[in-house]
């Protein structure tokens, strides 16, 4: 474990992004991870099956509603980190995937349409977690809110990113205090199908900055879930 | 708490508290058994889900057969056009879609239910 369950209904909110620079940077630090690809584009199978990348990361393809859980718990018994890229509809798929995570990732862009459709998601994990406590009082669904295609870190950010900021955190969600900028770098991996780690000798924007970004996001995500487990065995 | 711009509500804050140690990324995480407390619930699950908006895109019902084509009649034909209340009008195409009736035929099946001689 952990099962990290990548969503929102809206499309385009930088699910699949997310997935792939957080798993293959994880498990470019030896970790064992897999991520299931539940998006019916399969942006990651895709990247798997038709690029070179050299990373050990395990993508497995092709999950349906009925086979969704079965995928995760075959996953968990052998990988250290399990990602669910979900697909962009509010999809009994993507409820029943939440149903079954540790921890939930909801990537947001600072725009009003992203952020209605993330309360979907906000509100099915609320929804699980009080049906599992029915029977498991001590169940949860941790779950944070990743503001996804940011100014770079020294740019200015919006007013409805500071006010979205603002208002998630007076409604008490969690919130990722990385977020994941727009860079080339990110764009670049899905066409060139490889890691950042492997794009080293490409010109595709400022590669050190994206790493970095993406460094400091998976130490955070590292300490959330550290956080959850000294929570479950207290 | 009232809802603000983007409609978010307080619900269960999370106090997650920060790792205080370096990490150890194998000795902290290792492959695990999911074990569960109770097997999962699975049609509760989801009317839980779909009460959030969450629905099926694998099982959908199949679509409606096509309404029955027109049938050329041996009379001539005239015009009849009626407004009607949004309801009535959805319950009276209901009517002719559920059993596979042109609107004309629909109408007809109506009068000869209630007797009116042709």
């Amino acid at each position: 474990m952990p099962v990290i369950a990548v969503a929102n209904p809206k499309g385009g909110a930088g699910k699949s992004t997310t997935t792939l620079l957080l798993a293959t940077h994880l498990a470019s630090r030896g970790a064992t991870t897999c991520i299931i690809d539940a998006d019916p584009n399969q942006p990651i199978a895709d990247w798997r099956a038709h690029g070179e990348s050299k990373s050990a990361v395990k993508v497995v393809g092709e999950a349906r509603e009925d086979t969704i859980m079965d995928a995760i718990e075959e996953q968990a018994r052998t990988h250290a980190f399990v990602f669910v890229d979900l697909e962009g509809t509010a999809s009994l798929l993507v409820s029943r995937s939440i149903a079954f995570a540790d921890f939930v990732i909801i990537p947001i862009q600072a725009s009003a349409v992203d952020v209605r459709q993330a309360q979907k998601a906000i509100t099915a994990v609320r929804s699980e977690e009080r049906l599992a406590r029915r029977s498991n009082p001590n169940r949860s669904i941790p779950h944070k809110v990743l503001m996804t295609r940011t100014p770079a870190p020294g740019a200015p950010v919006s007013t409805m990113q500071r006010q979205l900021e603002e208002e998630i955190r007076a409604a008490g969600i969690g919130r990722f205090q990385n977020t994941l900028a727009e860079r080339q770098a990110y764009k670049a991996v899905f066409s060139e199908r490889l890691t950042l780690e492997e794009m080293g000798a490409m010109r595709v924007g400022n590669l050190a900055a994206a790493e970095e970004n993406v460094r400091l996001l998976a130490n955070e995500l590292l300490e959330t879930l550290t956080a959850i487990q000294k929570g479950a065995k207290a | 708490m009232s809802a603000g711009k983007f409609g978010f509500t307080p619900d269960d804050p999370i106090d997650l508290e920060a790792a205080e140690e370096p990490l150890d990324l194998a000795r902290a995480f290792q492959p695990t058994p999911i074990t569960r407390v109770s097997p999962p619930r699975l049609a509760e699950m989801d009317r839980v889900a779909q009460a959030a908006g969450f629905t099926s895109r694998e099982n959908t019902p199949a679509a409606p057969p096509p309404r029955r084509r027109r049938v050329v009649t041996a009379q001539p034909t005239r015009f009849l056009a009626v407004r009607a209340p949004e309801s009535l009008y959805q319950r009276f195409v209901r009517y002719a879609d559920k059993h596979q009736l042109t609107y004309h035929d629909a109408i007809a099946q109506l009068l000869d239910t209630a007797g009116e001689p042709e």
